[in-house]
């Protein structure tokens, strides 16, 4: 198809007009996050039920890829126990995938009955479009009582930080994200700084001084002065210092605890319990 | 295929795409396996609907991503907008309907739409080393699925670009 001259300047004009509005949007959303939560919270009702559906679906291809397909080789090998063997599979399947449940549940209650805190547990069921941005969604929403602003944990650690919230599911941003940052201390020598994700799986302590005592392997806890995340919950552990040149400040990189590529449960902490 | 029944059609594509993306592949994908359909749709678009049209068709579906991260406004939708207008400017010189040329096309407007992202958001730079290789990757999977959902693109527009194969001199 032969594009003209004339259509060929229409398309440049308008897609400048649009490029430079985004750009305007940008800015302005990024000065009113609001405005990127109303729209978010919209697409967010509308996908909370598939999102849900398909995270429950998935759940169970994942259930019979694991305990039949693997193991057609085996079967081939053992016609005569074929039936059995696929009907023993299908079970141990189903109970590997309860038992798994009920561990992590397990963990989730014991840190539960550890702390004084209200937490609401709810479910994965969907990711960030985009591999540029590290949010994740939860199956509990407003009439759960979550709202915005609310700290994500697991037993390992700090997951990240409601971002958004419909009636039936939550926008979790994940620690590892860019625009992510929570107050945090080195356990050991009380050394404090604002833990930034860096979009990969490491993330930086930002702003400790150079005369704090940090060395590798140090744990990192939450200091509970931001008002989102409890103090002393654990954050990740002390991977790499760079205390050379001529900042004020050294440089502390922090693997997380929580391995953010299979997050199942996360518990949302809605505040203490009344003791 | 009337223009409101084109827009919605193009809205429901949209929304599939990010709800597969965002969701069904990626409980069982890594995120940089997961193709970029609705870049695959924009790609569509700037080569079977060359038209100011086309343009803010590509703006919405940047900023329906944008929506469904929640986190800005703007980003994508530039992107898109960017990535729609080169390609439309070059697509009267593409034979798309080869398949290798949808491969190539696509992979190489993944990692141009990468990296218009990636100059407008700024707070991105720390992890630049993860994210090459996970737009390579994602580059690579969206150009492997390109000329198949250009296939199915064409069959539910019913051919829009009419005529293309006899412009080209084909039967």
């Amino acid at each position: 198809m032969e594009v003209g001259v004339a259509k060929k300047a229409r398309i440049v004009g308008a897609s400048t007009l649009f490029f430079f509005f985004s750009l305007l949007l940008t800015a302005y959303s990024s000065r009113n996050p609001s405005v990127a939560r109303v729209g978010s919270v919209l697409i967010q009702q509308l996908f909370a039920p598939f999102q849900r559906g398909a995270a429950q679906f998935t759940g169970g291809i994942g259930s019979v890829w694991d305990g039949y397909f693997w193991l057609v080789n085996v079967r081939e090998e053992n016609e005569r126990l074929h039936a059995l063997a696929d009907r023993l599979r299908g079970e141990n399947s189903k109970l590997r995938e309860y038992s798994f449940e009920n561990e992590e549940l397990r963990e989730v209650l014991g840190m539960r009955e550890q702390t004084d805190l209200k937490l609401i547990v709810g479910d994965t069921i969907g990711y960030d479009v985009s591999q540029w941005s590290q949010v994740i969604t939860l199956d509990r929403g407003a009439t759960d009582g979550v709202s915005i602003g609310q700290a994500a944990i697991r037993p390992e650690g700090v997951v990240g930080q409601v971002i958004s919230v419909s009636n039936s599911s939550a926008r979790i941003l994940l620690l590892t994200d860019p625009s992510s940052g929570l107050d945090a201390l080195i356990q050991r020598s009380r050394a404090r700084g604002v833990l930034v994700g860096k979009g990969g799986a490491i993330t930086e302590l930002e702003y400790v001084n150079k005369e704090d005592d940090v060395q590798v392997g140090d744990r990192v806890i939450t200091s509970g002065m931001d008002g989102v995340f409890p103090k002393g919950i654990v954050v990740g552990t002390v991977r790499r210092v760079n205390s050379k040149g001529g900042n004020l400040f050294q440089r502390v990189y922090v693997e997380p605890t929580v391995d953010f590529s299979h997050i199942e449960k996360v518990s949302l902490v809605a505040g203490e319990n009344a003791s | 295929m009337s223009p409101v029944k084109y827009f919605l059609t193009i809205f429901v594509l949209g929304l599939v795409g990010i709800l597969l993306q965002g969701t069904i592949f990626r409980l069982v994908l890594p995120a940089s396996l997961v193709p970029h359909l609705l870049l695959v749709l924009t790609l569509y678009l700037a080569f079977y609907e060359t038209s100011v049209l086309g343009v803010f068709l590509s703006f919405f579906l940047g900023l329906l991503l944008d929506l469904s991260t929640g986190l800005l406004l703007g980003p994508w939708a530039a992107s898109f907008v960017v990535i729609y207008c080169v390609l439309s400017l070059v697509s009267d010189r593409i034979f798309v309907e080869s398949g290798l040329a949808a491969v190539v096309i696509a992979f190489f407007s993944t990692v141009g739409l990468h990296v218009v992202h990636f100059l407008l958001a700024t707070n991105l730079r720390p992890a630049i080393g993860e994210l090459v290789s996970g737009a390579l990757l994602q580059a690579f999977v969206t150009g492997v699925c390109a000329p198949f959902l250009f296939l199915l693109f064409r069959r539910i527009f019913h051919d829009r670009r009419g005529g293309m194969r006899a412009a080209y001199g084909g039967s």
